[in-house]
């Protein structure tokens, strides 16, 4: 073939596939109907008739998680031999995935068949697992479930679509702060309520000659959401009961000029803020750069590990409480069912998870908080001084504004525009106006 | 008298010599140092305690040398056997390249026919491809197979898109080899499949070892079909689990990078063992007389 025939056939095959990508969609993939909307999917685990006892219990489960630290996998080890001894002739099967390649996995399984029976679900990947047909509608199971009185109906809001719950909570990530107990204590500061106490003890513990910084402040990736609690805390909004915009320009500006004025204007966060991310906050406090951290419960043990558990130079709290409002952001993580070929067997293993002395061996592994409320009132919880913090805000926390594109638009709306003010780029009222165009734009489309 | 003194053009000449010569150096230790600080700068890290690793000051050399992040990693559940199934994936994938591209490479060098064009650009076209996109029919056709979660799967389905590689460059090996040396081994006796053996191979020695080398390195550091293609902790290659060491909210950097040298060795390995063909293949001759 010469180059002029290939050229032509080229063309020809590439305006084959144009026109068929354009034409109506005759055939739909797995899960949604070719209107796009979400097919009945697979039929939903209807609750057991009949208790069966433990020790009769058989089959194999098979259980997609991503887990991936040391902690995570002693704590789920810790878990599986417990089930183990309670269903001796149940075998569960772990398999980790990445958190990063887990939906690309899931979504091959989905179509090219091998689903687990059971599988990790985060709240932000449920509608789309949903949607796909990868989950099994839980609904039944869980309203005659004896546990079902620890878990309030919040705690199924983002397990929820259209009125079906496709997951039962497993633990939870409260949103809280770490502090030096022992630099608070030099400087004789009490651990900061409010904004202003803890804007004061940011600046009063600054001291650039012993590298010093009052606040590692999350500037980069995931730094938004702190962000958003701040303005939220302020008393405006991200969305409404109806989901429609309905921020409030002056509060947020406020927000947005007191959060970035803590290095803007009082230097008390290191100058590195707007390329720090996780793992660059938790180096700063932990190597003792920083006094003061935002994140979750989840990071309890690596703190912990760095600073040491028993050494009191470290403490926990509550997220300090804004001019208007207290908010701090707690999520969940869920267990569901994907694929039950023993349905039995697999909700005995999703039940495991909310039973407490379950929760609370993953808890003491891993520092991820118990999602049952009967746990949370536990001896072994309350006694424990750095969970006091949870349980303090699991009073007033709550989840996160969500709304279809919440998660691009703080990614790439709130976050660099948040960045640019603390560059000098912009002020802070010209990041909101920015902000509020792109929220209007994600939630109209 | 007039030898011992040198004329000024020639004094400048060498002069400007030595300046490019230096300029010419400084580059090359510049780019040199620039690819191999990051290899050193993991060596180094994994030689180093975990307390010495996140640092309020940057510490370059290890002040307490150990070796327990690779002891660690070593004695971590799996590890050993991720480290066995990557070799075994790894041979098996470059011993299916190289049996099917040396056939499949010498015949597009040595026979015209037709759709041969065709054949080859088709080889190109699939290396377009996001590996990404194949990885849906490939995961369907290993199920269907049997071959879901077992080595050979898995490097049947590396074969998929590194034989398109391996037969490009063996061609271009074969195509420099002049067919009358066949031709005389046949006119003395020898089968064309006898002719490809003794006389064809030896010569394109250094092609082989250069396409193993490469087909090795891909397989071997190869990820996503390792992940989406195995599911058990049997299978699981040595990719795969330094990826899962990596968590949401945990970064063991000594063990991680401890993984990252024990993953380059068995690639410097096996370069050190080809080198030789590649070298030796330089110094033959080719067609004498």
């Amino acid at each position: 073939m010469d180059r002029r025939h290939f050229l032509k056939a080229s063309l020809g095959s590439g305006s084959a596939l144009l026109v068929a990508a354009c034409a109506p969609q005759a055939v739909a993939p797995p899960g949604v109907s070719s209107s796009g909307a979400a097919t009945s999917g697979p039929a939903p685990a209807s609750a057991p008739a009949a208790t069966i006892a433990p020790a009769a219990l058989t089959g194999t489960v098979s259980y997609w998680h991503t887990f991936t630290s040391q902690s995570e996998m002693d704590g789920l080890d810790k878990v599986t031999k417990a089930f183990n001894a309670k269903y001796p002739k149940v075998t569960v099967n772990s398999e980790n995935v990445p958190n990063s390649d887990f939906m690309a996995k899931f979504t091959l399984a989905v179509q090219g068949g091998g689903k687990p029976e059971t599988t990790m679900i985060s709240s932000v990947r449920l509608p789309d697992m949903v949607t796909m047909g990868g989950l099994i509608d839980l609904t039944s199971r869980v309203a005659t479930w004896d546990q079902r009185q620890y878990l309030p109906p919040e705690r199924f809001k983002d397990a929820t679509v259209n009125g079906k719950i496709y997951g039962v909570p497993s633990f939870a990530f409260v949103n809280w702060m770490y502090y030096r107990a022992d630099w608070f204590k030099e400087a004789g500061l009490a651990p900061p309520k409010t904004f202003d106490d803890f804007q004061n003890a940011a600046i009063k513990l600054t001291d650039p000659s012993k590298n010093r910084f009052g606040f590692g402040m999350r500037g980069a990736g995931g730094g938004e959401g702190l962000l958003i609690e701040v303005i939220r805390s302020f008393g405006s909004p991200i969305v409404d009961d109806k989901g429609e915009p309905a921020m409030d320009r002056q509060k947020a500006t406020d927000a947005v000029r007191w959060y970035s004025e803590l290095y803007t204007k009082y230097h008390a966060v290191p100058p590195s803020v707007t390329n720090d991310s996780f793992q660059q906050i938790m180096t700063g406090f932990s190597t003792g750069q920083t006094a003061m951290l935002w994140h979750h419960t989840g990071s309890l043990i690596d703190v912990g590990t760095a600073l040491g558990a028993d050494s009191g130079k470290f403490g926990t709290l509550p997220r300090p409480a804004g001019p208007a409002a207290h908010i701090a952001d707690v999520s969940y993580s869920y267990n569901g069912m994907s694929d039950p070929k023993n349905a039995d067997a697999d909700w005995a293993w999703l039940d495991f998870w909310a039973q407490p002395d379950t929760q609370i061996a993953f808890l003491e592994s891993t520092g991820y908080f118990p999602s049952s409320t009967k746990v949370a009132d536990d001896a072994r919880v309350q006694k424990n001084p750095y969970y006091a913090a949870a349980i303090e805000t699991l009073k007033f926390g709550g989840p996160a504004p969500a709304f279809a594109g919440s998660s691009n638009w703080g990614l790439t709306v709130v976050l660099p525009n948040f960045q640019r003010v603390l560059l000098g780029e912009i002020k802070p009222e010209e990041a909101v106006d920015v902000m509020m165009k792109g929220l209007d734009k994600a939630v109209k489309g | 008298m007039c030898a011992s003194r040198v004329s000024p053009v020639i004094r400048s000449r060498r002069q400007t010599q030595r300046l490019y010569d230096g300029l010419a150096y400084a580059v090359l230790i510049g780019t040199f140092g620039f690819a191999v600080f990051p290899i050193l700068w993991t060596l180094l890290t994994s030689l180093k305690p975990n307390a010495d690793i996140v640092t309020a000051e940057i510490q370059y050399l290890p002040l307490r040398p150990t070796l327990q992040n690779y002891v660690t990693l070593w004695g971590q559940a799996g590890f050993p056997v991720m480290f066995v199934n990557s070799t075994i994936v790894t041979a098996l994938t470059v011993l299916v390249c190289l049996a099917v591209g040396i056939t499949g490479a010498y015949s597009l060098s040595r026979y015209r026919f037709r759709g041969r064009g065709q054949l080859l650009l088709f080889y190109l076209v699939i290396r377009m491809f996001p590996a990404v996109l194949l990885l849906l029919p490939i995961f369907i056709a290993l199920r269907v197979l049997g071959l879901y979660d077992t080595h050979l799967g898995l490097a049947l389905a590396y074969t998929a898109f590194l034989l398109p590689v391996c037969i490009w460059v063996l061609k271009g090996f074969f195509d420099s080899i002049p067919p009358e040396l066949e031709d005389a081994a046949r006119i003395d006796g020898c089968t064309r499949a006898g002719a490809i053996v003794r006389v064809v191979l030896p010569l394109a020695r250094p092609g082989v070892a250069a396409t193993a080398v490469l087909v090795a390195i891909s397989a071997w550091n190869e990820f996503l079909f390792a992940l989406m293609l195995t599911t058990s902790q049997g299978i699981r290659t040595w990719p795969v689990g330094l990826q899962l060491m990596v968590g949401e909210y945990q970064l063991p950097w000594g063990l991680l990078t401890a993984g990252g040298i024990i993953s380059i060795a068995p690639i410097l390995v096996f370069f050190a063992l080809v080198q030789r063909a590649l070298v030796r293949g330089l110094t033959l001759g080719a067609v004498k007389g």
